[in-house]
């Protein structure tokens, strides 16, 4: 369990396998967002001194799903799940699913981070990324 | 304090041309431009020199590529301009020259778009902010994912989003500047390749090459010029927007076109419910059915229902794509919205042939960009 994070800019592991999400608070206009950035507030122009880091709970509501069957990349083999999520914090985000077939995904589920090895490619070692599955944390 | 369009003096679409939206060839970019001048200008009946600025959306070719094309029409010396607007370059272009007009700076200006396809990747992704998904979220996933919301939230089908397919391919079979003009029907649509949700490769815009020409002049010019009034149409709006920070985040593009809609339809002084021709952002077939409902030419939920009985067909209470739109005539990226001027100018001319909207006096045409950005025109017959 001691591989390094693919993203750590986007996540953290909180211990074990529990992950959160690197997010971000305006202090001027409360705009919660993801991922964190330090070039302002896109709702209301806040500069970086008022935005302030918060870690979001990996968890929410599945808000749509789709199975992509081809990619340009060579480096992404088809087919995967995408999943569009609506956290229990607010930001919406997009994710690699775990579940490889979206038979008997619908939208509403309770969805919840998991921490995934990836296999090593080229230079890149055996890392651990972020995906989402169905089911309660 | 700001003002629209109308405020200023009026400015007209005189002069139309294309070259046909086609699959990457050797062709340089310059023969494709200057095939689209060129037919603008025997379209117009004028001669080069009389075209006094030139604005040029392209999003693939380079820098520098419009004098580079366009100095093989003899050197005049007015001032070119690259436009990049991403998918909307095009209707920038358009929208550049109409203001310039409008404003009195020329009498007559040149807005074209050319492009042919090249790898180039999006600002955006140097911005340093990262994404989860890591590059597997490409248009098409977007959009599968807005479509499969959809159907979940109006009990929608997979028919109903290749019957966009089924009339724009139906729409491009009459349009020898399209991409793809062979008719399809809802099972080749249906059991096409599959690419990401509901969409199949049908449901998918080509992306290849062409151009678009399209000359905007003031009374002025029309009088001194000897241009035929009976084939000018006038620009009655021109409308443009940016993405904010939306309450329904993930359809963007919808909440713009939205707003961008409302208020080119309010600078114009026409209801939704007026329009004859509509050619908006058709790259995925269930674009058409968002923008429809954001325009309110349809209510949330209803325009499936509307495509099914040929509202939405030439013919019916409005003509949507009647040129093929991005699925049939292509989207070359830069040529995209001019192109749609060109069609929109055709229609209300009267001179659209086989894929003529009886009695169109209206027309809008829309373009939505990757960023997101968002353009709008009204055209109405003089």
């Amino acid at each position: 369990m001691s591989e390094a994070l693919a993203h750590p800019d986007l996540y953290v592991s909180s211990g074990g396998d529990a992950v959160r999400l690197v997010g971000m608070r305006c202090g001027r206009c409360g705009h919660v967002a993801f991922p964190r950035q330090h070039f302002g507030c896109e709702k209301c122009g806040a500069d970086d001194d008022e935005l302030e880091g918060r870690e979001l709970t990996a968890s929410g509501r599945l808000t749509s799903f789709a199975t992509v069957h081809m990619h340009q990349a060579k480096t992404i083999a088809a087919p995967f799940v995408i999943g569009e999520i609506e956290l229990d914090d607010g930001p919406t985000i997009r994710i690699t699913m775990v579940e490889s077939s979206d038979e008997g995904m619908r939208i509403g589920a309770r969805v919840r981070g998991a921490l995934v090895a990836v296999p090593s490619s080229g230079d890149t070692p055996v890392r651990r990324e972020l995906r989402f599955a169905v089911g309660a944390p | 304090m700001s003002k629209p369009l109308s405020a200023f003096r009026p400015a007209y679409v005189v002069g139309i041309g294309l070259h046909p939206y086609q699959r990457a060839t050797e062709t340089p970019y310059p023969v494709l431009g200057l095939t689209a001048v060129r037919e603008a200008l025997g379209d117009a009946r004028i001669d080069w020199p009389a075209v006094e600025s030139v604005y040029h959306g392209t999003a693939l070719l380079g820098m520098a590529s419009t004098r580079a094309m366009l100095r093989h029409l003899g050197g005049t010396g007015i001032p070119m301009q690259q436009v990049e607007n991403a998918s909307a370059s095009g209707s920038t272009a358009f929208r550049l020259a109409t203001l310039e007009v409008a404003t009195g700076v020329s009498d007559v200006a040149l807005s074209i778009g050319v492009d042919k396809p090249a790898a180039r990747s999006l600002a955006g992704s140097q911005t340093g902010i990262r994404s989860l998904e890591s590059g597997r979220v490409v248009p098409f996933t977007h959009f599968a994912l807005l479509a499969q919301r959809y159907m979940d939230r109006y009990n929608a089908t997979l028919e109903d989003f290749a019957r966009v397919a089924v009339k724009n391919h139906g729409n491009g079979a009459h349009n020898r500047y399209a991409q793809r003009q062979q008719s399809r029907s809802l099972d080749d649509v249906l059991n096409d390749p599959p690419i990401a949700g509901p969409l199949t490769r049908l449901q998918c815009c080509p992306v290849g090459e062409g151009a678009a020409a399209v000359l905007v002049a003031s009374d002025t010019a029309i009088e001194r010029l000897g241009i035929d009034r009976k084939r000018c149409v006038r620009v009655l709006s021109s409308a443009q927007r940016t993405e904010v920070v939306y309450a329904e985040s993930s359809n963007f593009d919808a909440e713009l076109t939205r707003q961008t809609t409302a208020q080119a339809l309010q600078d114009a002084g026409v209801a939704a419910k007026d329009l004859d021709v509509i050619e908006l952002h058709d790259a995925f077939s269930v674009e058409e059915i968002f923008y429809l409902e954001a325009m309110r030419v349809a209510a949330a939920g209803e325009a499936p229902a509307m495509l099914r009985d040929g509202a939405f067909d030439i013919g019916g209470d409005v003509a949507v794509s009647p040129s093929g739109g991005l699925l049939a005539m292509g989207h070359p990226i830069g040529p995209t919205g001019a192109g749609q001027i060109v069609e929109i100018t055709r229609q209300l001319r009267g001179e659209a042939g086989l894929r003529q909207q009886p009695q169109a006096r209206l027309g809008l045409a829309h373009m939505v960009g990757v960023g997101a950005v968002c353009v709008v025109h009204v055209l109405g017959r003089h």
